[in-house]
């Protein structure tokens, strides 16, 4: 089904700002649904000033089509420079000195060895500000320093003339503690007598010192909870269910393990505090800079040219960029904050752990009536271990009863992580809706069409029915005679179109008929850079690769925090809405050399032409020359969506085959077939190299990855990547992405995101329910190792069982 | 990174989360209490999960009432 994109283009395109919400509007008609499977044309009111509809990616030169990364040649050459490659004049190499007890109040911190080697220029020790805070139990707070409450919290800092000096100074630092009870395991974490990682009695009131509850949730001992969502009565629905399917999951604390570890760059100087930060959000890092130092926005500079990896743990000044701060203020000199490997393990974020009690109830049709999830969970001395997305979201129920709790205990704090909760809430869910399927004796796919309302994952699932993969899935589990047994399962996931407003663009056209394109975006890794290439590429007609792209400044127009797959979408409208309107005042600049109106031209592809034929048609670049300017430059904002009242969520499903050892427990993924939407893919490469990331990360999650603390002394003891897992070339499956390419007609560009969605979510049930397709037996304990597989398979475990 | 949104009341000014979701979305206030359990929070003052009163930071307890609350009046200097 063929669709073209019609639309009344008015004659007063020149504004120079798009989306406010009381200009005039016009009626276009939009693409929506999957091509070949559910097209059609829907109506949308949107502002005079927004672009032509963009036509399907089919009939798009450079949008949608595979393209190379736009900075690819100088990563692989080693020009692209990270934080970590930033030289300043003068520079000094700065070092935290971390807190080598699980829970303890500092006593005392003694510099004065420190202070005194060679090459020491500044030391800072994180004291406690009080401000105007009243201590809920001065007797064992009171102290200079802030408590202590996990391995590897920063204390101070050091800055030098060299890495080795800062180093060796740092170690020179002597911090007295005196020790408090502490609690690493979760589930001794929540026994009554369970020595409290934040002090006071149970449960304070509103008024009290540290604060008080609202929004119902309630602390208990190390028990923040639970957080409750209930719509109908849940319960009465299972008495009147035909099949309820209860079960127990547990998952691990998985760290984030970026290839480029946290850090900063930062060079205070009177007339401006400059910062080159890893981070995953300019304007976070400016705005907690300017916060945190009372500076105005204005007098802070953060700039990030290449970013390595944040999976969300990136976000905000944090510890390392106010002590480089503070450190550079101090001495006057720029100072470098690099964490290495093992303080990125202990401090900066983590996916917390899960243990979820998971029922499901529904009829013999295979209609949910009920879905009751009760989770506990630990982000650490931090909160943000609920798992309940998937729960929530992902099927139609009757009823629904959530509980989720916090649980403290003293380890590292959790930060936000590719999909958070959901890769936890998935696996549960996935395995009890395949159990589900089983016991009402329904096909895997028929289920979750009866179940499943959004219209993409029904496409998806059509296309893994006929899918050679899922046709060579064994009818029924265990099947295979010998020692090694092979197995087929799947897992769907749920992720949401999430926005920021903030999200903002400039386009300058060049007489020499050069272009640039200028945001505060950051390219995380993804390739932003790149789509925002192909966008100019697309208005102009000149190829990607000659598009100048300029992000990671907050020099320029503010962009988004790249989290939750917000960046695509959030920002390649606006860049369109820009490129839109630099094409039309480009025009309205050349036409008075071409003796005709700006109304007469047209550029198409490249080519500038006449609708009057006034002249022969000519390229961009001989066009430019013709400008009346030097320079146009338009600038543009993310508008709304066309149509809010829609919420759209996608996800995707995932096809796992996996070969299980069952003398050694191994189990060997062989095969995923990923088939993810993300509304209109703007370059196929990238999104499929993102899902190709997710579904790694999955696996790694799903099999390997585990933080494991010492009960006895609370320390982590994997804390490198040498003892903490991840998936190697070995361990990586063959994997097929199959893109199914969805409108939603909801901006100028409709794109939205994948980052979340690309497989992280699904791994481990897909995983797990091609174990149980194997081999019969249930897994519901992540991570799963050989001793998990070869404990559910009632095998001995082996003696060289290590971690 | 940005105020929690979906608070009754109005959080403390130096509560910072990096929830999931970026800036809510036009229509999203539904969707936040059922997900919105999955967010980590901080205190700019401390730049960790503790506020400058010892105790543990978060949308539901960082509101006015608690001694370190800070509404959000003081200027830049």
């Amino acid at each position: 089904m063929a669709i073209h994109p019609t639309e009344v283009i008015p004659d007063a395109l020149m504004s120079s700002s798009a989306g406010a919400s009381d200009a005039a509007s016009k009626t276009v008609k939009m693409p929506i649904g999957i091509p070949d499977f559910t097209l059609r044309e829907e109506e949308r009111i949107v502002p005079d000033s927004e672009p032509p509809v963009l036509p399907l990616n089919k009939d798009l030169k450079y949008i949608g089509k595979p393209t190379e990364r736009w900075d690819g040649r100088a990563k692989a050459t080693g020009r692209a420079r990270y934080t970590a490659d930033v030289q300043l004049p003068g520079m000094l190499y700065a070092k935290f000195v971390n807190a080598s007890v699980p829970h303890a109040k500092i006593l005392s911190v003694d510099t004065s060895a420190a202070e005194s080697h060679p090459g020491v220029k500044g030391v800072h020790v994180i004291e406690k500000i009080l401000g105007n805070a009243v201590l809920r139990n001065p007797s064992l707070e009171q102290s200079r320093y802030p408590l202590v409450r996990y391995v590897g919290q920063p204390v101070a800092a050091v800055a030098a003339t060299s890495p080795q000096a800062a180093e060796d100074a740092a170690a020179k630092i002597k911090v007295k503690y005196e020790p408090l009870p502490f609690v690493v395991d979760m589930d001794l974490a929540r026994e009554a007598d369970a020595p409290l990682v934040f002090p006071g009695a149970a449960d304070q009131a509103g008024t009290a010192g540290g604060g008080g509850s609202a929004g119902g949730l309630t602390q208990t001992g190390n028990v923040h909870g639970p957080a409750v969502h209930k719509v109908g009565d849940a319960e009465q629905a299972f008495k009147e269910s035909d099949v309820v399917v209860d079960a127990h999951y547990t998952t691990q604390v998985q760290t984030h393990s970026a290839l480029e570890t946290h850090g900063v760059v930062a060079d205070w100087k009177p007339e401006m505090l400059t910062v080159y930060a890893s981070t995953q959000g300019t304007a976070s890092v400016r705005e907690e800079c300017a916060a945190f130092f009372q500076l105005p926005m204005s007098k802070v500079r953060v700039i990030t040219e290449y970013m390595g990896g944040g999976f969300g743990a990136k976000f905000g000044a944090g510890n390392p960029g106010v002590v480089a701060a503070a450190l550079s203020r101090k001495t006057g000199a720029p100072v470098r904050l690099m964490l290495d490997r093992q303080e990125e393990h202990l401090s900066v974020g983590n996916r917390p752990s899960s243990d979820q009690r998971l029922r499901i109830g529904a009829k013999k049709d295979g209609t949910i009536t009920a879905i009751q999830l009760i989770s506990y969970g630990t982000a650490g001395c931090g909160t943000g271990a609920g798992c309940a997305g998937p729960a929530t979201n992902l099927y139609k129920w009757a009823t629904l009863h959530v509980e989720e709790n916090d649980v403290f205990t003293n380890a590292g704090p959790a930060a936000a992580f590719r999909a958070p909760g959901h890769p936890q809430g998935a696996f549960a869910l996935e395995q009890s809706i395949d159990e589900l399927a089983e016991r009402l004796n329904m096909d895997l796919l028929d289920l979750r069409d009866r179940i499943d309302e959004n219209p993409v994952r029904r496409v998806q699932r059509q296309i893994i029915r006929e899918s050679a993969i899922w046709k060579s899935r064994h009818a029924t589990p265990n099947t295979d005679a010998g020692p090694i047994k092979r197995g087929i399962g799947l897992s769907q996931s749920v992720w949401y179109r999430h926005l920021t407003m903030e999200s903002a663009a400039e386009v300058r056209v060049h007489k020499d008929g050069s272009l640039e394109v200028l945001s505060a975006v950051q390219d995380i890794g993804s390739g932003i850079k790149t789509v925002l290439a192909q966008i100019l590429a697309e208005q102009f007609g000149v190829p990607p690769a000659k598009v100048e792209v300029k992000v990671g400044d907050t020099n320029y127009p503010v962009g988004p925090n790249s989290g939750g797959s917000v960046t695509t979408a959030s920002l390649t409208p606006a860049v369109r809405d820009a490129a839109w309107q630099a094409s039309q005042k480009f025009l309205a600049s050349i036409a008075p050399s071409l003796g005709t109106s700006a109304s007469d031209l047209s550029l198409n592809e490249g080519m500038v032409r006449s609708k009057s034929n006034k002249f022969q048609p000519m390229t961009f670049r001989s066009a430019a020359a013709r400008m009346n300017t030097d320079q146009v430059t338009a600038q543009a904002k993310r508008i709304p969506d066309y149509d809010p009242k829609k919420y759209d969520t996608y996800g995707g499903v995932d096809v796992a085959e996996v070969a299980v050892d069952t003398e050694t427990g191994r189990i060997h993924v062989k095969h995923v077939y990923a088939v993810h939407d993300c509304g209109r893919p703007m370059n196929p490469t990238q999104v499929i190299s993102q899902i190709n990331g997710g579904v790694i990360q999955g696996v790694s999650y799903t099999l390997f990855e585990h933080r494991l603390l010492d009960p006895n002394y609370g320390i982590m003891v994997n804390a490198n990547l040498d003892k903490y897992k991840i998936a190697g070339s070995f361990e990586i499956p063959k994997i097929e992405v199959v893109l199914t390419e969805s409108y939603i007609g909801q901006s100028s560009t409709d794109a939205s995101g994948i980052g979340e969605a690309a497989g992280i979510i699904s791994a481990g049930a897909a995983i797990a329910n091609a174990f149980y397709n194997a081999t019969g037996v249930r897994i519901r304990q992540l991570p799963m190792t050989p001793a998990v597989v070869l404990a559910a398979l009632n095998k001995p475990k082996p003696q060289m069982e290590a971690l | 990174m940005s105020h929690p949104a979906n608070s009754a009341e109005r959080p403390c000014q130096c509560l910072r989360t990096k929830n999931p979701y970026g800036t809510t979305p036009q229509n999203a206030e539904a969707w936040l209490p059922g997900v919105a359990t999955s967010s980590t929070y901080w205190c700019l003052r401390t730049m960790g999960p503790a506020g400058p009163d010892d105790h543990f930071v978060h949308l539901s307890r960082c509101v006015e009432g608690r001694a370190c609350y800070e509404k959000g009046e003081d200027s830049i200097s």
